[in-house]
């Protein structure tokens, strides 16, 4: 079976950030997705360096792309650069937090 | 899995560990509010005597630096991104720490100083333990933010303090002589209470604050001109002080302190201001508007020449308002997250697992420090006028707080998944 970006990132829409209660997706913090023969890179954030999750929500990001039928592998690159910011969010995401947009 | 990337958890110190320390401070805590009843008398110089040192050793040991020990040993891998030397240091400290704390509090209450020196070497001990264990753990230390910069000077101020105050103890029980004692105390007052206490708090609020607030973007110039401000003050004036103080030299490195406080309020209310999370986050703005008291600390202060009840208001204002109540609402973030990381987060994908938020029972934290900061008014105002009735609601009101405060904590160490 082929695996598309949108499998993935449909699968990243059920990691939520307990901390802030929205998916990693909706809160901005997953970058870019590559998907090659099954091999899937995601491309991601956190929205502080010094999240306390961050070495479990890496682990939920890895279950969840791993479940979908025909990933061969996962790779996930952590970066700061750039910083996420509230910009990066959905509209409902904004909203919620109470955001003016 | 491949992750490329810099990780903070892996380093997570064992549950139990911080419980340790957290569950002690909660229970100095409720014995230091319950302990005001014994101060109906009202609250006259001079203000260094075994009965007031009795108070503030039994809150700032007992409470505020257990907290401090238990979020450090948590907060120390994820700020500084780097593994604690040794957790069994950790344990084996705790209850050094403990006995020395409980030997130390019965002495200024019996006024038995065989037993303070007891308590004041192992409280020593055990503060070497942590710094032992705080500096091994920082060798392998890649970047040096603001935070990392504040926890190192705290802990070289922990232990100028701490040997200040053992000397003191040792001049209680061998008679050396000491030529003015009022700046020995002074000077360990400024080296622990502002050197490590408050260094310690401003630094680790440049990370929590940030973090529960999704603040992003904002200034830190006055972070760091605070830190620059708070370490001349704290290393020049906490020396000074003790071989040359006098009632000038007292007020003008106070103010200084109270000037590095107040740059490091504008760095909180910009970080406020920069917020991205504005609905309603109790712990969060529990934490930010204790902030609210450093404004009246810094007023208290400069008000001291007037009055020596000024210096009863202003730390009164400082440590139960400002400390105690940024201690409540950070408990109120710091424990549901413990919790929850060691109770559900395995169960992620698995069962439906509570956010953090859900985790705390609805609105009881936002009384308990309506509660708690009524107390903390009406204790000040007790300073200025001793009328028996209004210091017992004041200690009244503090000891329902901590209560509830206890219980909101066990309600989070308790909380199940419902069925």
């Amino acid at each position: 079976m082929t695996v598309s970006k949108d499998d993935v990132y449909r699968a990243l829409k059920n990691v939520l950030d307990p901390e802030i209660g929205f998916n990693i997706v909706d809160l901005g913090l997953v970058y870019d997705v590559e998907v090659n023969d099954g091999k899937v890179k995601v491309k991601m954030t956190l929205s502080s360096p010094s999240c306390p999750l961050s070495g479990t929500i890496l682990s939920w990001v890895e279950s969840a792309v791993r479940n979908i039928e025909g990933v061969k592998d996962v790779e996930i690159e952590l970066v700061w650069d750039p910083p996420w910011s509230i910009e990066m969010a959905s509209d409902e995401v904004k909203k919620a937090l109470g955001m003016k947009y | 899995m491949k992750v490329a990337g810099s990780l903070a958890t892996q380093f997570a110190p064992p549950f139990s560990l911080v419980l340790h320390y957290f569950i002690g401070s909660f229970i100095f805590n409720l014995i230091s509010m319950i302990s005001l009843f014994w101060y109906s008398g009202g609250f006259e110089p001079p203000v260094f005597s075994f009965s007031y040192a009795f108070l503030a050793h039994t809150f700032l040991l007992g409470s505020v630096m257990m907290t401090i020990f238990g979020a450090l040993y948590q907060l120390i891998p994820v700020a500084l991104e780097v593994p604690v030397f040794s957790f069994r240091i950790a344990y084996l400290q705790f209850y050094i720490y403990l006995t020395g704390i409980l030997l130390f509090i019965h002495s200024f209450w019996t006024g038995n100083t065989k037993v303070m020196l007891t308590g004041a070497t192992l409280l020593f001990f055990s503060f070497l333990m942590f710094l032992f264990n705080f500096f091994m753990s920082i060798r392998g230390l890649e970047k040096s933010n603001i935070t990392a910069r504040f926890l190192i000077w705290a802990n070289v101020s922990l232990f100028v303090g701490s040997f200040i105050g053992l000397f003191m103890v040792f001049s209680f029980v061998f008679g050396f002589p000491v030529q003015n004692m009022e700046n020995v105390v002074y000077a360990h007052l400024i080296f622990t209470l502002f050197g490590f206490v408050f260094m310690v708090i401003m630094g680790v609020s440049m990370v929590l604050l940030p973090m529960f607030s999704l603040s992003h973007k904002f200034r830190d110039i006055y972070i760091n001109l605070s830190f620059f401000v708070m370490v001349i003050s704290v290393f020049g004036g906490g020396f000074t002080i003790l071989f040359f103080g006098n009632t000038l030299v007292y007020y003008s490195i106070f103010l200084m302190i109270a000037s590095a406080v107040g740059l490091y309020l504008l760095q909180v209310y910009e970080i406020y201001r920069k917020r991205a999370r504005r609905v309603r986050d109790t712990g969060t703005d529990i934490m930010f508007s204790s902030h609210f008291f450093i404004l009246l600390f810094i007023l208290s202060t400069i008000l001291t020449p007037l009055s020596e009840k000024f210096v009863f208001a202003s730390a009164f204002l400082l440590i139960f308002g400002f400390i105690n109540t940024l201690i409540y609402g950070s408990m109120y973030k710091i424990l549901p997250f413990l919790t929850w990381f060691h109770r559900f987060s395995s169960l992620v994908g698995k069962k439906k697992v509570p956010m953090l938020n859900e985790m705390l029972p609805e609105k009881l934290p936002l009384y308990q420090i309506l509660i708690s900061s009524s107390g903390v008014f009406l204790l000040t105002v007790c300073v200025f006028i001793s009328v028996k009735p209004v210091f017992y609601s004041a200690a009244a009101f503090m000891t329902v707080g901590s209560l509830v405060f206890m219980y909101i904590n066990i309600y989070v160490l308790k909380f199940k998944l419902e069925e």
